[in-house]
């Protein structure tokens, strides 16, 4: 039976739940409190953005992932990835990917070659330098390398950050349950996947510290600590639908063939393998990552040599951008690879 | 609240969750009953995975894990505090329920659940 200290501490446990419901509801409305940025280009619906002045030799051209929505790296002036990369004078391009309505029928091949090449040649053009950086996040770095692969000659450095390379690795739960999906009842009627199914995905690896643990932690919180979760919780249920075709692509590629590990993607006519990519790459992982596992990760360098640099780091898929001692140590990191 | 429509639809039912376990917590029902409970969330989608059978004996398992967790904690440590008896049960059914996704029995239904979600009316 409950003790006395045990019901006194329930009981406050419960008024706490209380008052955190109406503070929560106090709030209203969060914005994103984002960086100011200018577009530069639009193509096929997509937008990308320069963060940071023109001419800058210092350029990034960072390729986020499709599954949700690159705001993450920018979410408020404590927690942003760019603002701190802008501190350290880069100019960073953020491609922001067309809804997905608008780009249902572009494939794998098609998003490297008809959007992200002609980005980066923009983001060349823009920054004034012959070649630039590339950082790719998540599955957005299975398209840098994509992207380095088929234009080797314009990137300067490439970083992949959690990044999934081996989609076999034992405990990559995410691609194992990706891999039972039957592709031909996955799209709706618009030839997408709905975001929300893809929420669904991510919620089932550990559904009960993503439904119910972190508002445990949220007991604590004060005001500011609350609009900053409310922040990242408006991220984390904002994934936009996904392209239908690029879907079943990386579905079919990576998932199921797991091309990287077997030498590359080959398309009709030509082949993406990473042999191609001899530039520098500095690759970032998450030691605590449930939804790219270090071990999906770590083999890149391998498979590239003796021009690939480990760096990893102990935090979470979003941890790692959002984090206060990511903020400290991440982009530092990045600078001095980058420059040093 | 004025956020998102889905996030509003979210946080407000999670909240109150945790009142609900707290209040059961308070009544000394066994950490077992978590699972109907879980089931009764609005837009819970692990709930809806859990209707098929893979899926319910992995989270009976993870059920059985968690509670067996938090009674040998709070034997270790008698003056554990509500919030802390909590993140022991969610750790442990998540780790249980992790071991699970090793197998392609769970996947697979996982999977089935997203796919019939999107074409309800697609044969199969």
């Amino acid at each position: 039976m409950m003790n006395d200290t045990q019901a006194i501490e329930l009981q406050e446990f419960r008024e706490r739940v209380v008052a955190l419901r109406a503070e929560l509801a106090s709030i209203g409305q969060v914005t994103v409190e984002a960086s100011e940025r200018r577009l530069i280009a639009e193509l096929h619906g997509a937008r990308l953005y320069r963060y940071g002045p023109a001419r800058n030799p210092r350029a990034l051209f960072i390729i986020y992932a499709l599954i949700n929505r690159p705001y993450l790296l920018d979410l408020e002036p404590d927690r942003s990835l760019l603002r701190r990369l802008g501190e350290h004078g880069l100019s960073c391009y953020v491609l922001e990917w067309a809804p997905a309505r608008d780009s249902a029928a572009l494939g794998l091949c098609a998003h490297v070659e008809q959007l992200l090449t002609p980005c980066l040649q923009r983001v060349r053009e823009d920054s004034a330098n012959p070649q630039v950086d590339v950082l790719g996040v998540c599955q957005g770095g299975v398209l840098a390398l994509g992207l380095v692969s088929h234009c080797p000659t314009l990137v300067r450095r490439l970083i992949t950050m959690v990044t999934p390379v081996d989609f076999h690795a034992p405990d990559f739960h995410l691609a194992r349950l990706a891999r039972h999906l039957d592709t031909s009842h996955i799209l709706d009627e618009r030839a997408c996947v709905p975001g929300a199914r893809l929420t669904a995905g991510f919620l089932a690896l550990q559904p009960m510290r993503l439904t119910m643990g972190k508002y445990l932690a949220l007991l604590a919180a004060d005001r500011s600590g609350l609009e900053s979760f409310l922040r990242l919780e408006n991220w984390v249920f904002d994934n936009p639908d996904h392209p239908g075709a690029l879907f079943l692509d990386f579905v079919s590629w990576f998932i199921q063939r797991n091309a990287w590990m077997y030498g590359g993607v080959d398309f009709t006519t030509k082949r993406w393998a990473l042999h191609r990519i001899q530039v520098p790459v500095l690759n970032v992982y998450a030691l605590a990552d449930h939804i790219v596992p270090p071990a999906s990760s770590r083999p890149l360098r391998q498979l590239l040599g003796g021009h690939c640099d480990d760096f990893a780091f102990p935090a979470g898929h979003i941890g790692i951008y959002v984090s206060r001692r990511a903020q400290q140590a991440v982009p530092a990191k990045l600078v001095n690879w980058l420059y040093d | 609240m004025s956020h998102t429509p889905g996030f509003d639809a979210w946080l407000g039912p999670q909240v109150t969750a945790l009142l609900g376990l707290a209040l059961q917590y308070s009544q000394q029902v066994p950490f077992s009953k978590l699972a109907e409970f879980a089931a009764q969330l609005p837009g819970q989608e692990f709930a809806q995975g859990s209707k098929s059978a893979p899926a319910i004996i992995a989270c009976d398992q993870a059920l059985a894990a968690a509670t067996a967790a938090v009674a040998s904690y709070r034997n270790t440590h008698p003056q554990a505090s509500w919030r802390d008896c909590c993140q022991v049960w969610v750790a442990a059914f998540d780790a249980d329920w992790s071991r699970s996704l090793q197998t392609d029995a769970l996947c697979a239904a996982l999977a089935a659940s997203i796919e019939v979600a999107v074409s309800p009316d697609v044969p199969r």
